[in-house]
């Protein structure tokens, strides 16, 4: 036996008790081949490509985590941004294609589809206005299609256009789906500097210079992480704090390797990337705040958050970028509000708050995720968030991004529950102080100066 | 011409068993995966290409059989019966118990089974429950891979 009782022992230990998994096995799908001069006809390309391209996803899947004994969550495919795929037909409605995208999903039995989706950095094509247009219809009569929009670019800058829209298309989500707390929303994300290979939802997208089919891998483990943490007596230093999260996130970048690289081979297809983001569950111990709870910090929220978060996801990143040949997607811890038991119990104590969690997307990948605010917050309040957040990534040259849910008829205090997954989320208050004159100047935000790097 | 064979290039060439393309072609290493594994042999110019290494090195030879739960008279005996009923081999075997709990870990191997690996998985984790333990089994790579450079 080349590795020792102890090691077989660990591995077990990680699985069975403290929620290793492989977050995501995300099949990007190109879907550049189903442009068609007539929406219908585009939505049965699309349909059929789906449905030949992603037919062994599940059961590869299957197959892998009983081979390999770990967890695979979740089987998500992505496509082609859509306003590109959608562009030559006559039609301004898009909903047709998102309609198909969810019947494969059901037919293949996946869990999310993403890729309902533009990059309007810069300005806006046809295809682009058509698709934000079909956006709340689209996300309120389908079940697994994610969408998501690039609003913002380290290179070109903020498209205010863009981020006004969103505002109003946000609303008008949540108010499509007013009966289910305003789920739609949960399934839309705006981003600053979006990647093209991202396997987490809502957020992938199948970018244009990917291959034909790629496979994308999201890694898990906070309640991995959170074990080594708790560990370690308090009077370790953070170098030593360092060092344990390190080692612990080679070994769980590992397994998604090996698995990726197995699934890409059985599915003929590439292997794209692994992404190695800590995504937390709505599982007691799988949680990101936990782990920052646990290295000293009463509540997550309190001073020094911010401080701790930025050492666990630089941790995690060296000692994942050791475990694998290609990192990529968003590559960052994620704090999804609603979806992680310590951030919720967190916001509910009022130890967290939408500021703090604005500071700590300066230090981590994805931004503000799976907040719900009082549904009562104005189109132009909730863009003027997003123009914070994709200002922050687009100075700073990273990802952010912004999932809000205007939960209709609800105020601070509040809780809306999704369910599954995207669990559930205490309403937290957003300030009152008015930025309509600001969100209704329009135009482009200049791309900054850290973007003349040639 | 063909310059660059990618592995799509090869999807749509799917039901030609020998494929022959110019010298100098660059066939891409995915590419050489999908045909080592749909058996579909390419010669560029005269020469045939080799199939690409794996990076798990050899696959699916040995798996680790864990067992956890109260300990008991016949649970090796147990698990060992349906090893043996299915031509699978025991390497090693070590026991302990951790927290109280019974912990026996195996190592075996699954190149000779007379059963798929999932239906080996099925027959142990029914006996486990017959024995009130629970039984895992789980290809080996994923130790190797986990604590190993």
């Amino acid at each position: 036996m080349n590795f020792t009782r102890d090691e077989i022992i660990e591995t077990i230990r990680m699985v069975q008790a403290e929620n290793l998994d492989i977050r995501t096995i995300t099949l990007g799908v190109s879907l550049r081949d189903c442009a068609a001069d007539s929406i219908e006809s585009a939505a049965r390309k699309v349909y059929d490509k789906l449905l030949t391209a992603g037919c062994e996803l599940v059961p590869v899947a299957r197959k892998l985590e009983a081979e390999f004994g770990i967890p695979i969550i979740n089987k998500r495919i992505s496509v082609t941004p859509i306003a590109m795929v959608a562009e030559s037909a006559r039609e301004n409605d898009y909903v047709p294609i998102a309609l198909a995208m969810d019947r494969a999903a059901e037919e293949l039995g996946i869990d999310f589809i993403g890729g309902f989706s533009s990059l309007v950095q810069k300005g806006f094509t046809k295809g682009d206005t058509n698709l934000l247009n079909s956006i709340p219809e689209a996300l309120s009569s389908t079940r697994k299609v994610c969408s998501s929009v690039n609003a913002a670019s380290s290179r070109a800058g903020i498209n205010m256009d863009a981020v006004r829209a969103m505002g109003q298309i946000i609303k008008r989500t949540a108010a499509l789906t007013a009966a289910e707390d305003g789920i739609g929303c949960a399934k839309l994300v705006v981003f600053a500097n979006a990647v093209e290979d991202n396997p987490f939802m809502a957020g992938a997208f199948h970018g244009p210079g990917e291959s034909e089919t790629a496979v994308n891998i999201g890694i898990s483990g906070p309640g991995v992480v959170n074990t080594v943490v708790r560990r370690l007596p308090k009077n370790a230093d953070f170098g030593e704090l360092s060092e344990a999260v390190k080692r612990m996130a080679f070994k769980i970048t590992r397994a998604g390797e090996l698995i990726g690289r197995e699934a890409a081979r059985r599915l003929g297809a590439s292997f794209g990337i692994i992404d190695l983001s800590l995504a937390p569950t709505p599982a007691v111990g799988d949680s990101i705040a936990n782990i920052l709870e646990a290295m000293g910090l009463e509540r997550c929220g309190a001073p020094g958050t911010t401080a701790a978060l930025a050492l666990l996801n630089d941790a995690v990143k060296k000692g994942g970028a050791m475990a694998t040949s290609y990192v990529g997607g968003l590559s960052g811890a994620f704090i999804p509000v609603s979806e992680d038991a310590g951030m919720i119990r967190a916001a509910a104590d009022g130890a967290l708050t939408l500021e703090k969690l604005e500071a700590m997307t300066c230090v981590c990948s994805v931004g503000l995720d799976m907040i719900a605010i009082p549904g009562d917050t104005p189109a132009e309040t909730i863009s003027a968030i997003i123009a914070d957040e994709m200002a922050i990534g687009v100075i700073n040259k990273k990802t952010t991004a912004v999932r809000i849910i205007p939960a209709p008829g609800k105020k601070a205090g509040d809780f809306v529950e999704f369910g599954g997954l995207l669990g559930r989320a205490p309403v937290m208050p957003v300030s009152t102080f008015d930025s309509s004159v600001f969100i209704r100047r329009g135009g482009q935000i200049p791309p900054p100066i850290q973007s003349l790097t040639n | 011409m063909e310059i660059l064979v990618t592995l799509d290039s090869l999807k749509n060439r799917e039901e030609e068993k020998v494929l022959h393309f110019p010298p100098d072609t660059l066939v891409t290493r995915e590419a050489r995966v999908y045909a080592a594994k749909k058996g579909i042999e390419i010669y560029v110019g005269d020469e045939r290409l080799a199939q690409p290494s794996l990076l798990n090195g050899t696959s699916g030879q040995k798996a680790v059989i864990s067992v956890v739960g109260e300990d008991r008279v016949g649970i090796i005996a147990g698990i060992s019966d349906v090893l043996a009923k299915n031509n699978v081999n025991i390497l090693d075997i070590t026991q302990t118990a951790i927290e109280g709990l019974f912990t026996m870990i195996m190592v075996v191997d699954i190149a000779k089974a007379s059963i798929s690996f999932e239906e080996l998985k099925e027959q142990l984790s029914l006996r486990g429950e017959k024995l009130c333990v629970r039984v895992d089994a789980q290809r080996e790579e994923v130790f190797h891979f986990m604590h190993r450079i």
